[in-house]
């Protein structure tokens, strides 16, 4: 892989090239296949980046086209030897040239803002971190087929939350053809603030990751507790290598579920510009997708009320709920179906069907797990811990052993599915 | 005894005129039979154009669909084709974009083994040139 930036007019366009050995078709880190579309993306940040240091500029690009390198990437300047060894020790990469100093971790820490409960409940733990956003813009190279798809509205609300917000506008999404345009790696969502490090004097960026995607292999990576999560982890190839860049990731809410910080993001003063749903307008989400649809589950059960919904069970977005488990967040199905009256006469009620919660056995979701906690990086992990612990009971040993056994009995649960 | 009283007080021609004077501000009892019968008359026409109406809407609903197809014509086939036309192109374009990737892959390629070529030319021709000295 060659990998080169080009600046102009505030935009940084990436450019890349197929080594021989290499081809279309890559494996993003949670496993799941990609397809190329093409070879070129850009990135605008709202404000000028100014002198990038080349190992930020490596690590965007390595967000990018991590799932198509196999042995080595050449990038247009030398990166700094820790920056190459992360990425061999992380990946069995050779990266080159090799050549400058690493980069110093800044003081700032900034909070990679999606708009979601998620995001908004690490916005509210630490109220003075300045969002970068990113926002999805048309690939010239690739007409949008995608228009239900509203970043102008999250970005909208995420500027009506008066917070100091930056956005980056990229394209970077379409360069995967399959299975649809997105991030190539997870972590292409931080390029706005990968890009704006060393103008925002960045020391790291916080993501809204909760105990279901850090620790119990959410969303399609699935259903395992993942204390080595190669995504998510501190200690992880990804977890190293930002790291490397001088730009540690945080999760302030690793350790507690999304209901959890869905609790601290309706309480909070950005409740109003909170919104999960990608397709809905202006004033409100749409309702119809499974998100909305599994976010409603969540956001009846802390608030103690019947499901407010009009899709059915023989819905296309309800289907997934009507097979055996397990569910991607499937803590929150359990967490949902044990405290949602009348949950017999929703779409979940096949699945609370198999899964027999009880609000005891989901008790522990309403808990905070320190080993969480402990995986933040200083300063910040001293104000994170302080908010965790002054509002959420510490998780016991029994919490602490379902987390830990989490999806060990899928094996099982499977064989007898047959 | 106020009947009485106004009988006996009021002279006949004022309580006449009086009473002529009230009755030119009603409608006579004959006006008001016929201003009915007209209202009547109206309704029953007015109903008349409802069953009509009605059963026009009842005639429209049952021919909307074989009205609607030699209306519209090629319509839904143009917009079917259109769409055909416009996914087909897209699917294209994407092949085309792939293409290009796997084209520089192979330029790059050939660009490595020219240059190896060329160094092992050089070395080639200074050999030459050594023996011929």
């Amino acid at each position: 892989m060659r990998a080169s930036w080009r600046e102009a007019d505030g935009a940084w366009e990436l450019t890349f090239r197929l080594d021989p050995e290499e081809g279309l078709t890559g494996t993003v880190t949670d496993g799941q296949r990609v397809e190329l579309a093409t070879n070129s993306c850009r990135v605008r940040p709202a404000v000028p980046a100014g002198e990038v240091h080349p190992d930020l500029l490596a690590l965007l690009a390595w967000c990018v086209v991590a799932p198509w390198t196999r042995g080595r990437i050449v990038f247009d300047r030398p990166v700094s030897p820790r920056f190459a060894q992360a990425l061999h020790d992380g990946w069995g990469v050779e990266a080159g040239p090799v050549g400058g100093t690493p980069r110093e971790r800044g003081r700032t820490l900034a909070i990679s803002y999606s708009g979601g409960a998620d995001s908004a409940a690490v916005a509210a733990i630490l109220p003075d971190a300045p969002f970068v956003t990113f926002q999805r813009v048309a690939h010239p190279r690739r007409p949008n087929r995608w228009t239900h798809y509203r970043s102008d509205t999250l970005v909208r609300l995420a500027q009506a939350t008066g917070r100091d917000v930056t956005v980056a506008q990229s394209d970077l999404e379409f360069v995967l053809h399959y299975p649809r345009p997105g991030y190539p790696e997870h972590h292409a969502v931080m390029a706005g603030a990968i890009l704006l490090a060393d103008r925002m004097d960045l020391g790291g960026v916080a993501l809204g990751y909760e105990i279901g995607s850090r620790w119990l292999g959410g969303g399609r990576y699935l259903h395992r507790y993942t204390p080595d999560n190669p995504m998510w982890s501190g200690h992880g190839p990804w977890g190293t290598l930002f790291a490397a860049a001088g730009l540690p990731m945080v999760l302030p809410v690793a350790g507690i579920s999304e209901a959890m910080t869905m609790k601290i993001a309706l309480s909070s003063k950005l409740r109003d510009q909170v919104r999960w749903c990608l397709r809905g307008d202006a004033d409100s989400a749409c309702g119809r997708c499974g998100k909305c649809l599994y976010k409603e589950l969540i956001q009846a059960a802390i608030e103690g009320r019947p499901l407010r919904t009009e899709i059915t069970a023989d819905r296309p977005v309800a289907a997934k709920w009507q097979r055996r488990p397990p569910y991607g967040g499937q803590e929150m199905i359990e967490y949902g179906c044990a405290r949602v009256p009348g949950i017999e006469d929703t779409p979940f009620a096949k699945a609370a069907e198999y899964l027999k919660p009880t609000i005891e056995s989901t008790r522990w979701l309403e808990r905070v797990y320190p080993p969480a906690i402990e995986e933040i990086p200083e300063p910040w992990r001293e104000p994170v811990a302080r908010y965790m612990y002054a509002n959420f009971t510490v998780m016991d040993a029994d919490d602490r052993r379902r987390v830990e056994t989490w999806g060990m009995d899928a094996g099982a649960e499977g064989a007898d599915a047959g | 005894m106020s009947r009485f009283l106004l009988r006996v007080l009021v002279p006949a021609k004022v309580r006449g005129a009086v009473r002529a004077w009230f009755d030119a501000r009603y409608v006579a009892l004959a006006d008001h039979r016929k201003d009915v019968r007209d209202a009547l008359w109206e309704v029953k026409s007015l109903r008349r154009e409802v069953v009509a109406l009605r059963n026009e809407v009842e005639r429209l609903r049952k021919e909307r669909r074989p009205a609607a197809a030699p209306a519209d014509g090629g319509m839904p086939a143009k917009v079917g084709e259109a769409r055909r036309l416009a996914e087909e192109t897209a699917a294209a374009a994407d092949r085309l974009l792939q293409s290009e990737v796997l084209i520089w892959q192979a330029v790059d390629r050939l660009e490595a083994r020219i240059e190896r070529l060329e160094r092992g030319d050089v070395t080639e021709g200074q050999r030459h040139a050594r023996e011929l000295a």
